[in-house]
């Protein structure tokens, strides 16, 4: 297992914005300067040719246009489509040797992750999420196993982080195979379950959560408003959607969020919450 | 003469029914245990009519077949659990470690029997899912969070030759005899006919000390339980034909998940014919 103690090791923040209707980069841009108001650490935008990002990223990484796209209802049932099937690349493309690989809608708001940089690892994967309000274990199927969020990884560059992103791709190409074998029900390929089944394989079949990233990861499934911040408060204002039960407001201890709501982060309202945080001490 | 004939062995139960072939499940565990156990002498302890069916492949497995000298089961039930208690009686080992047939190890588990020792009486308290999680499924357990019995599994127990493993068995054996006033009296919400082992060693380890017949914080001394509800599943629904089973040398892979735990199958349609072939082979 890699340790804290390599020397002079680089470190920083990945994301991937590949566009579709939705504007990842312009999401990725304001993502990016939450983190680096709070982290510190540099950020490379892996995108495509035709990402136009405006962020004074560390590194711009272009890779080739995939045409293949993941396609889901929308909590207020739009229909959301992303482009996901490089992320076994950040292995390989990863500038730094100490890597967070995040999604673009994960809002970095407190240092945690950094803190993570101070154990010993050879990768982090995010074992439980929890969202306010829904209770439930996720798993991949009916009878499937409880599955991992790819939308926060750490590694660090060896041998065995580059197995596991290896086998992430393994899967992903043979998905067919693997999505009978483990009793998944959705037909979309995720990352999610593609991480989830590669760790399960690579720790010798078995759950590995000893590896985990320590804590459950924050999750908004519901639809966002704005989010002013007060202190070290975040409120969070949802909008009135006809027959849905979540409440109005959600005030939370200021912490990361993981943001489901796109219409939200590509908005104006993000745009200012942003600049809120940003500009506070 | 002594019962005795060793130290240390396993020992199961092997009672056909009309649905079920006991003898085929322990000639299972057998080259199972044989394969996976440093300590592996086997006995199996049989009635008249299942003894009628011991061929030349079981006389080469077990280590001793033990006649069953009484016969307290309903021959009408399938239930074939009244004899249990007599285990203390028939073992030919000083220690024991008593299995119901439907469970197999998947690697070595020499070092318990040192946990073991701590006790003369031994029941192994809780089940574990094929996750490898201890289980807080409470739908098969309703008569003992009602009556406050400690959350024992009869899967796999130790005993050893001693006057409180007497006194354990004897105290089973008065329970077995006065169960109907007892459930009528004395149990909460308990309709069982014939009690479970289970029950009654949980009832019996409630009379006779729960201390000194468990050890619920050694809890490596667990096994999983394939009952479809304590993963989360629909009964009736056989976790076999649910999800992906394949075995690597001595492991059990369920869903994916090494049993690192030995597994109780339950679903006695595991054991098929060519699983029994493979534990031949790896005999061999």
């Amino acid at each position: 297992m890699q340790n804290s103690n390599k020397f002079a090791a680089s470190r920083g923040v990945v994301l991937f914005a590949l566009n579709t209707q939705v504007d990842y980069v312009h999401i990725a841009d304001r993502a990016s300067r939450l983190i680096q108001h709070t982290l510190g650490l540099p950020v490379t935008l892996i995108t495509d040719d035709q990402g136009q990002p405006r962020f004074a990223y560390d590194q711009v990484i272009r890779i080739s246009k995939s045409h293949d796209k993941n396609v889901r209802a929308s909590a207020n049932e739009q229909i959301i489509s992303w482009r996901n099937f490089d992320r076994y690349l950040a292995y390989e493309l990863s500038p730094y040797d100490e890597t967070i690989l995040l999604d673009s809608d994960y809002l970095v708001l407190d240092n945690s992750l950094d803190t993570l940089f101070n154990t010993d690892f050879d990768y982090r994967l995010t074992h439980w999420n929890q969202t306010p309000g829904i209770a439930g274990n996720e798993v991949m199927g009916v009878t499937s196993l409880p599955y991992i969020w790819a939308t926060v990884v750490l590694f660090r560059k060896c041998p065995r982080s580059q197995m596991l992103f290896d086998m992430v791709g393994r899967i992903q190409r043979n998905y067919t195979y693997y999505r009978a074998l483990f009793n998944i029900h959705q037909v979309n390929y995720r990352n999610d379950f593609g991480f989830t089944m590669a760790n399960v394989i690579l720790n010798g079949y078995s759950l590995n959560e000893s590896q985990s990233i320590p804590w459950s990861m924050l999750s908004l499934y519901h639809d966002v408003e704005t989010i002013t911040t007060t202190g070290n408060f975040l409120k969070i204002n949802h909008p009135v959607v006809e027959g849905h039960r979540w409440p109005l407001t959600t005030v939370l201890v200021k912490q990361n969020l993981h943001i489901l709501d796109k219409d939200y982060l590509q908005s104006e309202n993000f745009d200012q919450f942003v600049k809120a945080i940003c500009e506070s001490a | 003469m002594s019962q005795h004939k060793e130290q240390c062995g396993f020992v199961t139960f092997a009672q056909n029914t009309a649905q079920v072939d006991y003898l085929e499940l322990a000639y299972l565990q057998a080259l199972n245990v044989k394969a996976t156990q440093r300590i592996n002498s086997y006995a199996v302890i049989v009635d008249s009519a299942t003894k009628e069916k011991i061929d030349d492949r079981h006389r080469d497995t077990f280590d001793y077949i033990i006649d069953l000298p009484a016969d307290y089961n309903d021959p009408a039930s399938d239930w074939k659990l009244a004899n249990e208690c007599q285990v203390f009686w028939l073992t030919p080992f000083k220690e024991t470690i008593k299995l119901e047939s439907d469970l197999l190890f998947t690697r070595s588990i020499d070092h318990w029997w040192t946990a073991f020792r701590l006790r003369n009486v031994f029941l192994s308290t809780g089940c574990r899912n094929y996750q490898q999680q201890v289980s807080d499924v409470r739908k098969y357990r309703k008569i003992f969070d009602d009556n406050c019995l400690p959350d024992v599994y009869n899967g796999l127990m130790y005993f050893r030759y001693s006057r409180e493993a007497m006194a354990f068995f004897s105290t089973a054996t008065e329970i077995l005899k006065n169960w109907p006033e007892l459930r009528d009296t004395v149990l909460i919400n308990c309709r069982e006919d014939t009690p479970s082992t289970d029950v009654l060693y949980g009832l019996t380890a409630l009379v006779t000390g729960e201390d000194t017949c468990t050890a619920p914080s050694l809890d490596f001394v667990n096994f999983v339980h394939m009952k479809p509800g304590i993963q989360g599943w629909a009964d009736g629904q056989s976790c076999f034909n649910t999800v992906v089973t394949e075995r690597d040398a001595d492991m059990i892979r369920v869903n994916n998940l090494n049993q690192y735990w030995p597994v109780h199958y339950h679903d006695k349609n595991y054991a098929t014919k060519e699983l029994i072939k493979y534990y031949e082979s790896r005999r061999n």
